[in-house]
């Protein structure tokens, strides 16, 4: 009798564990590396909570809003700031404070270009941006809706009034009709006015605007100009010291950065104890799961493909403007895992259009000592160092250049933008002989595989070229 | 008669030297008389200062100036001592000439003394091919615009309403 209850309860015990196990194997993703998992979705659609989404410490807007130019102006000179400069976060903690008043309490007044001119001229502080952003994704906070007549923005300025300490002009130029907005907020800014005093004493560099040496139109004269400057354009009439960048890739040993790529496969949700792989014959290492292949080319290029575009990964978000941030954090939970030397750190490098839709392209580049790091095209037709395509909220298609880049001691001289202007060869890049930005970046020798400072210019379509002299 | 022929001796030296480093000065251009004019006037536009005249309450001045490629641009300041144009040096005692390239812009900045100061800018093509454009740029102490400014915001007018 007691031998038969012993029966009973093991016989129990035994239906109860497999029932357990069967359980588990049905609903665990894990278990099921290949093909449909039809129970883990029916688990998800009736289980799923908001705690299950993923968290990210990064706050994209605020990263994005950075401006990557911020320039104190007084009537001496024109001092300009970067990320990596002392006092940045000063200021961008004030400018976020002043953006917030302006999509709070904003007004439609247009103001003349003198007056944005002047404003350039005398005290006052200019923030610059090397995209363009659509108004409604720059002023929208907390799903405020801005509802003003400024279409993009991409640089604005802000002047402290003289006499009344806590008013400050906002003038913002927009990006798309060329209309200057002036708008007048109360807000006191101590911080601004006490560093643009420091600041000039202190500086070695000589910048002018454009419009300041009246090099953005074409005058009445006896003398043609060859070449126009666009009129918000800081002219270095001093030449500037840059250090040379060495590269390492990470995906040359991939054996030995395997720590590495598993961090990547799990943001990708790939399950890395079950997942098919292969090596192909130049060492590039492929992962294939459900809808996509994540590939690690040898070369140090990570690239992910969905099977079509009703595929890919998720981002969520409820609107565009949270997809699109989701992207964005999506792209810094990837960017890491990868071991970014000092004053490295990546921008965008697209516009960004309208926020209502969720299919879109974004590209970003990185940048060394505020510098950007210019992708050699010939590399799988990437002009930028990651490139990101959205369709209908899900990442179909992801390519970023997986190095770690740092300074060395070898230090290279950029002349001032004049002699840099003279040595460009006008017709090859300069169809309409308008320059819309000249800057310092960094071009790579793949020779000697050392990234070396130089000269860029911007023409009027947008295409960028390097400057050789 | 033998001293009075040393001391005769000694003046002709003096003025023989004194006529061959003005002669030198002038044939390397460092120094330029006061009525010193060009031969053409297509080489170079100024820029900046947009007139002849100017007033400006910053001591740090840009010279912009659009001019044909190769021509060599040199800046002088009048001396009213010498009564003559002297070339302008940089901080490293360089002379503030610069050949311009094929962009055409030509651009220096020069510090400015209080009060009056006359500018030279002249335009070298060839040995008989020059321009001469002469600027006249007056230095306001930056306190006292200040006072005017303060006075003037007082009634609601700016002292940049006056110089526009």
């Amino acid at each position: 009798m007691k031998f038969e209850r012993m029966k009973t309860i093991l016989l129990v015990l035994l239906v109860i564990s497999s029932i357990v196990l069967t359980i588990n194997k049905w609903f665990n993703e894990k278990l099921w590396p290949e093909g449909y998992n039809f129970f883990s979705d029916v688990k998800n659609f009736f289980f799923s909570s908001d705690d299950d989404k993923k968290e990210y410490l990064f706050d994209p807007v605020e990263e994005i809003l950075k401006p990557s130019e911020i320039i104190v102006n007084n009537s001496q000179n024109h001092i300009l700031y970067t990320k990596s400069s002392e006092y940045y976060q000063n200021f961008f903690a004030e400018i976020k404070d002043i953006i917030e008043l302006v999509s709070s309490d904003y007004t439609n007044d247009k103001c003349k270009i003198e007056e944005w001119n002047n404003a350039l001229k005398g005290k006052s502080y200019y923030f610059s941006y090397p995209v363009k952003y659509n108004s409604d994704y720059f002023f929208s906070r907390d799903k405020k809706i801005y509802k003003g007549d400024i279409k993009a923005v991409k640089e604005f300025a802000v002047v402290n009034d003289i006499r009344i300490p806590s008013l400050v002009y906002v003038y913002i130029k927009d990006a798309e009709t060329g209309d200057i907005f002036k708008q007048e907020i109360s807000y006191e800014s101590k911080m601004l006015e006490i560093i643009s005093d420091n600041s000039a004493i202190q500086s070695d560099e000589t910048n002018y605007f454009s419009f300041e040496l009246k090099f953005d139109s074409e005058k009445q004269g006896t003398v043609t100009q060859p070449i126009i400057i666009d009129p918000d354009v800081l002219i270095s009439i001093t030449p500037k010291t840059l250090s040379s960048i060495t590269e390492e890739n990470l995906f040359d040993a991939i054996s030995e950065n395997k720590q590495i790529y598993n961090s990547i496969l799990s943001e990708f949700g790939y399950n890395t104890s079950s997942i098919r792989k292969y090596v192909e014959s130049d060492n590039s290492v492929v992962f294939v799961e459900n809808y996509g292949t994540l590939k690690f080319h040898s070369d140090g290029v990570l690239e992910f493909k969905s099977i079509d575009n009703s595929k890919g990964i998720e981002l969520g978000g409820d609107t565009a403007y949270e997809c699109l941030n989701s992207c964005i954090s999506f792209v810094d939970a990837i960017t890491e895992h990868i071991p970014f030397a000092e004053g490295m750190n990546w921008q965008l490098s697209s516009d960004i259009p309208d926020v209502k839709s969720k299919t879109f392209t974004l590209v970003f580049d990185y940048y060394v000592n505020d510098n950007m790091l210019v992708t050699p095209f010939e590399l799988y037709n990437m002009k930028n160092s990651i490139i990101v395509e959205v369709v209908s909220g899900k990442i179909v298609k992801y390519q970023q250049l997986c190095r770690s880049y740092s300074s060395i001691n070898q230090f290279v001289t950029c002349p001032s933008v004049i002699d840099a202007i003279d040595a460009i060869e006008q017709q090859l890049y300069l169809p309409d002989n308008i320059i819309s930005d000249i800057f310092t970046a960094y071009t790579y020798d793949s020779i000697n595989g050392i990234w070396y400072p130089a000269w860029y210019v911007e023409n009027s379509h947008g295409d960028i070229a390097s400057i050789v002299l | 008669m033998k001293k009075l022929t040393k001391v005769f001796t000694s003046v002709v030296l003096i003025i023989v030297m004194s006529a061959i480093s003005f002669v030198s000065a002038m044939a390397n251009g460092s120094s330029l008389p006061e009525n010193y004019s060009g031969t053409v006037d297509y080489l170079i536009d100024i820029r900046n200062p947009e007139t002849i005249v100017s007033t400006t309450t910053n001591r740090n001045c840009v010279i912009s100036a659009v001019a044909v490629k190769g021509t060599k641009v040199t800046l002088y300041a009048y001396n009213q001592w010498t009564g003559a144009y002297e070339v302008l040096t940089n901080a490293h005692g360089e002379r503030m000439e610069t050949y311009v390239g094929s962009s055409g812009l030509y651009v220096q900045q020069i510090t400015l003394k209080d009060g009056l100061n006359s500018i030279m800018v002249v335009a070298h093509s060839s040995n008989v091919t020059y321009e001469v454009v002469k600027l006249e740029i007056s230095l306001l102490n930056q306190g006292y615009m200040d006072n005017v400014n303060a006075k003037f915001k007082s009634n609601g007018i700016g002292v940049k309403d006056i110089f526009r």
